[in-house]
């Protein structure tokens, strides 16, 4: 298995690291603020083997290879996250983790420098530059680019917490007008080249992996990539954080806050990968997709929010004027969510989908499911939260039948999360 | 949707024949009282007695919010921004009466900030989005504010007629509610005005739990 180069990154990461620590002595700001986020995690599910297992299996944990329950006791995971004040006005950020499920022992989930200087007129400006997650995710608020909603991520910004890195150089202007709020962001990128791959071979899922900058996540030993399949030389891996064609990407999006009542944007992805170069085992993904959120104050307390996420991916040489893959991706959820006190309940529903437009025959990447999550997250301490919760997931994979499996599986999945900060 | 506010001037016998207390109450048109409305009195006639003007007042950085959230100040007061958190805050306007930026590192740091020209001074905090304030600093001698039940009392106004002004952070952009030429004396008498709000109110919320980035 061939290992990703890491040096750009970690330099990137070792620099910034550096040049917090010597400037604050000199301004006198605190030194650097360290805070430590754990997860322990309790969790019983049915059905099929978790796609980490290398299966087909929709959640973050799965059943036992006879489709036969497993309840498990698991560090989810701990991450690290250190914030230095270079100066007032520029502060370097970074997100280390440890989990089992990542193939590194410990590694990168964002390392970057954000400047932020004081605005004088209604427009203020901020720049990020690094590798950042795109503000795509209206559910991962929380510390650690966790949700405080559940335990559990929507599809969207689950596939979103798998795929989507930038190495990126990205710009913000925001006009704050009395009651409102428009902000307008641009990024150009690079290091995200074979993000859509799990789209397209394993399907939408629900969970809350973050893969980091320097890991690989299995792929199902489905027929077309296995040996004398049709799309062999693809590994039975996918290392999403990597640049292969050298052709930067961009993302660009609108946000539109009414009195913090109603909020709304648009959001618009390109990596611009030429899904004919293929390098270091992996192919250059073709990713583009546009996600759209509304979220509403809604009376009783109750607050409504939804995001929709459509797109394509193409890889591959060209026969026949088609893609070896071609495959149209949409999602969506909506979800209501209330406070009660210091706790939280929610309720979401997700849909998803995967349509597939070439080569069905020899490498079927259609997919159609739905699920239901029910969480209550209650705060047991001062940086302490309990959270329980409910997945229901069903989904139709015709690809499952190429591992021996029927299409349509269901899986339900109860999980108690203990999250304590430091 | 607007609101009508409903001064309501309630002259007092004072203490002595020289003086009067004045009961100010503001309230909407449900009748809700209006918390935060600065009522600052300009006197039509010479002042016989200076009022000692307010040298200093206090905006202070606590639980990652500014108190208080309205501020009236009369021209050439300075005021102090005490940090009781223990971590920065970095406050900035940039109103036109005043434009600055104050670094407060931690603390019980306090920094202090001479406020010359009248208007309205809105605060911000750079690094919490969540927080708002306002300063309304007046050219009036005498300046006070609502509290939550939506009254006021000024105390030891010397008889005379006073334009009274009303500000609030929710006022509909141009107005500029006066009570005209209301007359203070011992036997008291009662004013009522009407100004317009936006539907959408200014409100200082809590930081958000846990913030990530």
């Amino acid at each position: 298995m061939d290992r990703p180069k890491a040096t750009p990154l970690v330099a990137l990461s070792v620099a910034l690291a550096l040049c917090a620590a010597t400037a604050v002595e000199a301004e006198g700001l605190p030194a650097v603020d360290f805070e430590v986020l754990a997860d322990a995690r309790l969790s019983v599910v049915s059905g099929e083997q978790s796609w980490f297992d290398d299966w087909l299996g929709k959640l973050r944990y799965g059943g036992d290879r006879g489709g036969e329950g497993q309840g498990r006791f698991r560090l989810a995971e701990l991450s690290l996250m250190a914030r230095s004040d270079i100066t007032w006005d520029l502060q370097a950020f970074v997100h280390a983790k440890f989990d089992p499920e990542q193939d590194k022992p410990a590694d990168l989930v964002e390392a970057f420098l954000h400047y932020k200087p004081v605005p004088t007129s209604s427009v203020q400006y901020e720049a990020r530059a690094g590798l950042l997650f795109p503000h795509i995710s209206r559910e991962n608020i929380g510390a650690a680019w966790t949700s405080p909603f559940t335990i559990t991520p929507s599809a969207i910004n689950s596939w979103v917490g798998e795929e989507i890195r930038a190495l990126a150089l990205e710009g913000k202007a925001t006009l704050r007008l009395e009651n409102q709020k428009l902000s307008l962001t641009a990024a150009v990128f690079g290091f995200n080249d074979p993000a859509g791959s799990l789209l397209a071979i394993r399907g939408w899922a629900l969970g809350d992996y973050k893969t980091g900058a320097f890991s690989q996540v299995p792929l199902a030993p489905v027929p077309s990539i296995q040996p004398g399949g049709f799309l062999e030389d693809q590994p039975l891996w996918v290392h999403p954080v990597r640049e292969l064609d050298g052709r930067p990407g961009f993302y660009a999006s609108l946000d539109w806050d009414y009195a913090k009542r109603v909020k709304l944007g648009a959001f618009y992805y390109d990596n611009r990968g030429d899904p004919e170069t293929f390098k270091h085992n992996q192919y250059a993904w073709d990713t583009r997709f546009w996600n759209f959120y509304a979220e509403v104050e809604a009376p009783a307390g109750i607050k409504i929010m939804s995001q929709f996420m459509t797109g394509n991916t193409m890889m591959g040489t060209l026969y026949d004027g088609m893609r070896m893959v071609d495959a149209d991706f949409t999602a969506g959820y909506v979800m209501a969510t209330r406070k009660l006190g210091p706790h939280r309940i929610s309720l979401r529903r997700d849909w998803f989908d995967v349509d597939d437009n070439t080569f069905v025959s020899q490498d079927n990447n259609n997919e159609v499911g739905t699920a239901w999550t029910l969480a209550f997250n209650a705060k047991v301490g001062k940086k302490a939260n309990l959270i329980a919760e409910f997945l229901h997931v069903d989904s139709n994979r015709p690809a499952r039948e190429g591992i021996w499996r029927d299409a349509e599986q269901d899986q339900t999945q109860l999980q108690v999360s203990y999250r304590q900060r430091f | 949707m607007k609101f009508r506010m409903l001064a309501l001037v309630f002259g007092l016998m004072g203490p002595q024949v020289a003086a009067a207390d004045l009961a100010v109450e503001i309230r909407d048109s449900g009748g809700q009282p209006v918390p935060n409305a600065v009522v600052s009195f300009a006197p039509k006639f010479t002042l016989t007695q200076p009022v000692p003007a307010s040298a200093s007042a206090e905006m202070r950085q606590e639980g990652t919010m500014f108190s208080p959230f309205v501020l009236p100040v009369q021209v050439g007061t300075t005021v102090s921004f005490p940090n009781f958190d223990e971590f920065r805050h970095q406050v900035y306007s940039f109103s036109k009466p005043k434009r600055f930026e104050l670094r407060l590192y931690g603390q019980d740091e306090s920094k202090t900030i001479h406020f010359e020209n009248s208007g309205v001074v809105a605060l911000g905090c750079n690094i919490h989005d969540n927080m708002l304030a306002y300063i309304y600093v007046s050219e009036h001698p005498i300046v006070a504010k609502t509290g939550e039940d939506g009254k006021v009392l000024v105390q030891s106004l010397e008889p005379g007629e006073y334009d009274i002004h009303i500000w609030h952070p929710d006022l509909a952009s141009g107005a500029d509610p006066i009570l005209k030429s209301v007359s203070v004396s011992a036997d008291g008498r009662t004013v009522s005005g009407q100004i317009n709000l936006r539907s959408i109110r200014s409100i200082q919320q809590p930081p958000a739990e846990d913030d990530y980035n």
